[in-house]
């Protein structure tokens, strides 16, 4: 019997939440959207900041928050 | 008003070059006035700005000089690119030996003033001596240059200082840099303004002009600054103005405010002097905020068509600020706000609007206040009057006006937070976050490692601009991670962590910020090498490739860490004081932070991809 697909939720800035699939990387995941997001952007998942490479885990939250240089 | 020093009137004669081939020098103390008039080498190999700093601060400056003798020497210099048609060349560089940390003092500020210098016919002007009649001021226009008295303006603020200079000399387009009375009063973080709202901000250079009792330096001019070359340019302005919309969109949109609560979510800014995780009520600081009911209008530099400088005006019953101080970066929300705890943004606003006035480096400021509030609650600055309080704006600004007059309390913090940290005991340096002395700006070590590194091995301490910010190279699409793939390195890279691909991407990029800085240009824009080369080749009549251009910013790393070397500085000084190694236990960044082992290994493995060996010293000739 097939195990269900597992999930996690991706917040984007500007652009809709979206659901992806768990077990790739987030970075993978923004690929596989293929959205721009037009800047350079880092990670929070569950509250924690994390690399772009981090696997998705079932449910995870993902705030995808923009980088801005500062001044 | 009287002319106190000698005259000198000097013509540019370097041709059709965007350099005038002319560095003015000043003795203070004798008053003399000269030109010095480099080759066409000099500039190929120094550029402007930083590289130009580091050649006299080697050549002109006894070693272990005091900061605030008058043997000290104070630069300013734009460079090559300053004045051109170039966007984002807007800038210059002012540099000395610092008063805070004893090694490089080097900062660079936007605006008009660099452009200004260039069109009077000047490259740079290198100051010694100290005037000893009284307060002076240089008044510079088209070749001719006056020292001229400066005492009716000694104890203003910049504001009236600027506007009182215009009407003495009759022209309301001088451009001026200057020194408020926090320069005056040798405040070791004190900066040098530049059309009131511009900072040279970092290092304590406004101390050393204070310490050479020079007021200001009005400047105007209306000579060209020619390219050797237009069409060498032409590509690189076609693909910055064509993109600069897309490519720049956050700093149109809110410039550097936009991204107060965004770094604060990911543990980039520190809280409560990096005690916290987050600051409650952190979105009444953002841009948004700001933008809705403070922020009135935008500001630019010489040739940028981004604006991405703030203006904040306000006007209540109890409280005014004045717009002619522009209005407060990311940097100085983040040391007034979530640093101090302050959650109210008309008292960070009101905080900016004090250190331009005053003439007071922001970051070291809120750093400073940040360690004090820390150790008021520690009781260790118990005795003095209207103590500085985490969260508390009414004692935020009332220590603003007592550091710049030295009053109180005032006159410890006018020291920075090591030197207090010194005086309060050896359970302060556990509350201290600086490298070399110089206060922490507000990009967590403990989030950006590498970033981390290069706070302890900065010539100036704690920087971040002349650095590798690790969030930025994690993204494929970021602009260094475009740089480091033209010189053939890894990218995109892992955010945590010392990977030997990091320290390689900050060895690029490191020289890639000191000819950003030397060049002069902003480092907004997502200039690759292919362009600086271009437009530096446009500018000089070069050739340069983008491999030159990386052997250039490789030599003013090594120049840079030669001056340290010279001053006494070891290795033992590349260090991170101990809020760096303190973890947080909830939050974006808990557990995270870097060891003392970590950073030395770190170091020695970026020593080796430097050339230098394990004391880090760099080898006599590259």
């Amino acid at each position: 019997m097939e195990t269900p697909a597992a999930f996690a939720r991706l917040e984007l800035p500007g652009h809709p939440a979206l659901q992806v699939r768990a077990g790739q990387t987030v970075l993978e995941a923004l690929r596989g959207a293929r959205v721009n997001l037009g800047q350079p952007v880092i990670a929070i998942v569950n509250g924690q900041t994390v690399d772009l490479t981090y696997q998705l885990q079932a449910d995870d939250v993902v705030r995808l928050v923009p980088q801005i240089a500062g001044g | 008003m009287t002319i106190v020093g000698k005259t000198l009137r000097s013509q540019p004669d370097a041709g059709r070059r965007a350099y005038t081939g002319q560095i003015l020098r000043v003795n203070l103390s004798t008053g003399a006035l000269w030109v010095d008039r480099p080759d066409d080498a000099f500039y190929r190999t120094h550029l402007g700005g930083r590289g130009v700093i580091l050649h006299y601060l080697l050549s002109a400056l006894p070693a272990h000089a005091d900061p605030l003798g008058p043997e000290n020497v104070l630069i300013f210099a734009p460079g090559p690119l300053t004045g051109t048609s170039l966007p984002g060349s807007g800038r210059h560089a002012v540099g000395g030996k610092s008063p805070l940390t004893g090694g490089l003092g080097s900062s660079e500020a936007g605006g008009w003033w660099g452009a200004e210098l260039k069109k009077a016919g000047f490259d740079a002007i290198v100051i010694e001596g100290r005037a000893a009649e009284g307060p002076v001021y240089l008044w510079i226009k088209d070749g001719a240059v006056e020292i001229r008295d400066a005492r009716p303006y000694w104890g203003q603020l910049t504001g009236p200082t600027q506007a009182a200079l215009r009407e003495e000399l009759g022209d309301c387009k001088i451009r001026v840099a200057q020194i408020g009375p926090a320069g005056e009063n040798l405040v070791r973080y004190a900066c040098v303004m530049h059309d009131v709202g511009r900072a040279a901000g970092r290092s304590g250079l406004g101390a050393v002009m204070g310490s050479k009792h020079l007021k200001a330096i009005a400047v105007r001019g209306t000579g060209p600054v020619p390219l050797a070359d237009e069409t060498q340019m032409s590509e690189t302005l076609h693909w910055i103005l064509g993109g600069y919309k897309e490519m720049m969109g956050w700093a149109i949109a809110r410039g550097t405010e936009g991204a107060v609560k965004f770094s604060h979510d990911t543990g980039a800014t520190g809280v409560r002097n990096y005690l916290d995780a987050a600051l409650p009520g952190i979105e009444q600081l953002d841009g948004d905020n700001l933008f809705s009911f403070l922020v009135k209008r935008r500001d630019t530099c010489h040739r940028c068509p981004v604006q991405c400088k703030p203006v904040a005006d306000y006007e209540s019953d109890t409280l005014k600020i004045d717009g002619q101080y522009g209005g407060p970066e990311y940097e100085t929300v983040g040391a007034f706000g979530p640093l101090c705890g302050v959650n109210d943004p008309l008292a960070v606003v009101k905080a900016n609007e004090l250190c331009a006035a005053y003439g007071l480096d922001t970051i070291s400021t809120g750093g400073t206040l940040a360690f004090a509030m820390e150790s008021v609650e520690a009781g260790d600055l118990a005795g003095y009057e209207s103590l500085p309080r985490f969260g508390d704006g009414a004692s935020l600004i009332e220590n603003i006006h007592r550091i710049a007059r030295r009053e109180g309390l005032g006159d410890l913090l006018a020291e920075g937070s090591a030197r207090l940290a010194e005086r309060l005991g050896p359970a302060a340096q556990d509350r201290l976050a600086v490298a070399r002395g110089q206060e922490f700006p507000l990009h967590d070590p403990r989030l950006k490692n590498v970033l981390a590194l290069g706070y302890a091995l900065s010539p100036t301490g704690a920087d971040h601009m002349h650095n590798l910010n690790d969030t930025f190279a994690t993204f494929p699409g970021s602009d260094i991670c475009a740089r480091l793939k033209e010189m053939g390195n890894t990218a995109p890279l892992p955010l945590f962590g010392l990977a030997p691909e990091k320290l390689q991407a900050l060895v690029y990029e490191t020289a890639f910020k000191h000819v950003l800085d030397s060049a002069l240009v902003c480092h907004f824009y997502p200039y690759e090498y292919r362009h600086i080369a271009a437009a530096l080749s446009a500018a000089g009549g070069w050739d340069l490739t983008p491999n030159e251009v990386h052997a250039i910013g490789l030599h003013i790393t090594n120049e840079a860490r030669r001056f340290l070397l010279r001053e006494g500085f070891t290795h033992a000084d590349d260090r991170l004081s101990a809020r760096a190694y303190h973890k947080l236990s909830s939050g974006p960044i808990a557990g995270k932070a870097l060891t003392p082992e970590e950073l030395e290994t770190g170091m020695q493995a970026y020593f080796k991809l430097m050339g230098w060996d394990e004391n880090g010293v760099p080898p006599q000739s590259e």
